[in-house]
């Protein structure tokens, strides 16, 4: 799931500096706020799907371990 | 003490409905409490006082500065204090088992809440009330506009009613006293604001119009908050 | 299965024809320049920022009325990702500020209003967080979005009536609302658009997570 999220923000990234270049106008000293709006929100959006990534495999450990535990207290 | 203060429940009951009742004897118990033990009130006039007069130190003295922080100022000890207020509503009573023994009554949850939360109001307004005169002998203004009076009681009433909700969960979990300011403060901002800028406008001479729509928020605030913690309060003591 | 695709998808879509907006064919702002494109990104986001609260006290509501462990697992999953759009939204403000208007901060009421819902958010995830086992998080972070969802208008009326006191406090291209050209309304539509459906995606992605977490907490106190 979070896979097809970081393919998402992957296009996103190579889109952005394709569409930067075409901007020469005045105020360019306005770019790295721009560009810095648009880094900020990528690494968010990141972080939050690795976030729970990281959650997903911390849960499936967990099912396992007690997957595990269930099966040696029928046993007994 | 005779039977008949100790037991007001039975003092008021032929007089007041029957919900009036529960509401008033958890009050009383309170305030006696506090008024046998005493141990409350006054660390936190003396930490209030401590805080206005801190607050002379790091300010510039200059008088027109100085008159134009005070509102804040007195505002800013009244929300300490508040916070400190509020930690004690059910500190006690989650020391002693008091909450269990609460929860047992044969009495609506949303009448538990209001007579906490008017044990709060009650404790806070003294304190507020010993410390306007002091705040207006430092900051040399005047003290007997009942404007002030009025919105002390309004601001107050309103950090009681969100104030002992929190103060019932927080004292439930493991970090307590910062838990209680972290999910208070930003719930109060209205009425931190409403205060102040009522209190500014009654102290710079404003008529009441100027600032009668501040005490409309507040007064809106207590209204509605009242009515949603009590109703919530079930929730927040559970089984 | 495939209904997350869709939003996935279409997020993806129209996150791709709102930069392709942005860059290629908003016209530039008189005023504000080129920086004034942050608009797009940062108005949206704060918008779902208010909208994920919404879901928050729904879900609140919801798990007090009927013990519905769907309904808390909802409220808890629009709260952290509420708390995401909101930070991204206070980030982009201080970045569209700071270049335009030379201050990192002013206090709008708009911008007051999401730096308390911002602390609200986290007074939720802190209650829960802190909460001792059992069902006492889920009651106490509910009647905490309620307090909080009743207070945000509260706070928003108390910060623009304190704007009204003190002009000088607050400048900048967040507190005025100039008139916005078509092309840019439609755009900012798009931008709407498009950080809507992600936050739905994201939102179903946390929740499910959220359930399967319950599901296991469940299961380990009842076997150990």
């Amino acid at each position: 799931m979070s896979k097809r999220l970081a393919a998402l923000v992957v296009i996103l990234i190579l889109l952005t500096p394709a569409m930067l270049g075409s901007n020469h106008t005045e105020g360019e000293d306005y770019l790295p706020f721009l560009f810095a709006v648009f880094a900020v929100t990528w690494v968010a959006f990141f972080g939050y799907a690795f976030f729970m990534t990281r959650k997903q495999a911390d849960l499936k450990r967990e099912i396992d371990i007690l997957r595990q535990s269930i099966e040696e207290s029928e046993e007994t | 003490m005779t039977e008949k203060t100790d037991n007001p429940v039975r003092a008021y009951s032929s007089r007041t409905p029957s919900w009036w009742a529960p509401i008033l004897a958890i009050l009383w118990k309170d305030v006696l409490l506090e008024s046998r033990t005493r141990e409350m009130v006054m660390p936190i006039l003396v930490f209030s006082f401590l805080v206005i007069v801190v607050f002379n130190f790091v300010i510039d003295p200059k008088p027109a500065l100085v008159t134009a922080v005070a509102p804040g100022v007195l505002w800013v000890a009244f929300t300490f204090a508040g916070m400190l207020g509020l930690n004690r509503t059910f500190s006690m009573e989650k020391e002693h088992g008091g909450i269990e023994g609460l929860m047992m009554c044969p009495v609506g949850r949303d009448l538990i809440y209001l007579g906490k939360m008017l044990g709060t109001f009650f404790f806070i307004l003294v304190v507020e009330l010993i410390m306007l005169p002091v705040f207006a002998a430092i900051f040399n203004l005047p003290l007997f506009e009942p404007g002030l009076w009025l919105i002390t009681v309004l601001a107050t009433f309103g950090f009681a009613t969100v104030g002992a909700t929190f103060s019932a969960m927080a004292v439930n979990t493991r970090a307590r006293e910062i838990l209680l300011p972290i999910l208070f403060f930003p719930i109060a901002v209205p009425v931190i604001i409403a205060a102040t800028e009522a209190t500014r406008a009654v102290l710079a001479g404003d008529s009441f119009g100027d600032y009668s729509r501040w005490l409309q928020l507040m007064a809106g605030f207590d209204v509605v908050f009242v009515v949603i913690a009590a109703l919530t309060f079930d929730f927040v003591l559970g089984e | 299965m495939t209904g997350r695709l869709t939003l996935l998808g279409s997020s993806g879509v129209l996150m791709m024809l709102l930069l392709a907006l942005i860059f290629l064919w908003v016209p530039t702002d008189i005023v504000l320049g080129i920086s004034q494109r942050i608009f797009y990104f940062h108005v949206p986001m704060a918008l779902v920022a208010f909208l994920a609260f919404g879901v928050v006290v729904v879900g609140s509501i919801g798990y007090l009325w009927k013990k519905s462990e769907r309904m808390d697992a909802l409220a808890y999953a629009a709260a952290e990702i509420g708390v995401l759009f909101t930070t991204l939204m206070l980030i982009t403000g201080m970045l569209w500020a700071k270049p335009v208007w030379g201050v990192w901060w002013t206090w709008s009421p708009q911008l007051t209003t999401s730096l308390i819902l911002w602390f609200i958010y986290t007074a939720y995830l802190m209650i829960r967080s802190y909460a001792p086992q059992g069902d006492q998080g889920a009651r106490y972070g509910a009647v905490m979005g309620i307090i909080g969802f009743v207070d945000v208008p509260i706070v928003y009326m108390a910060a623009k009536w304190w704007r009204d006191v003190h002009p000088e406090a607050v400048v900048g291209p967040l507190a005025d609302e100039g008139s916005l050209e078509s092309k840019m309304v439609i755009a900012f539509l798009v931008g709407l658009l498009a950080f809507t459906t992600l936050f739905a995606y994201l939102l179903m992605e946390r929740y499910t997570l959220r359930r399967q977490e319950s599901l296991v907490e469940r299961l380990r106190y009842s076997h150990v």
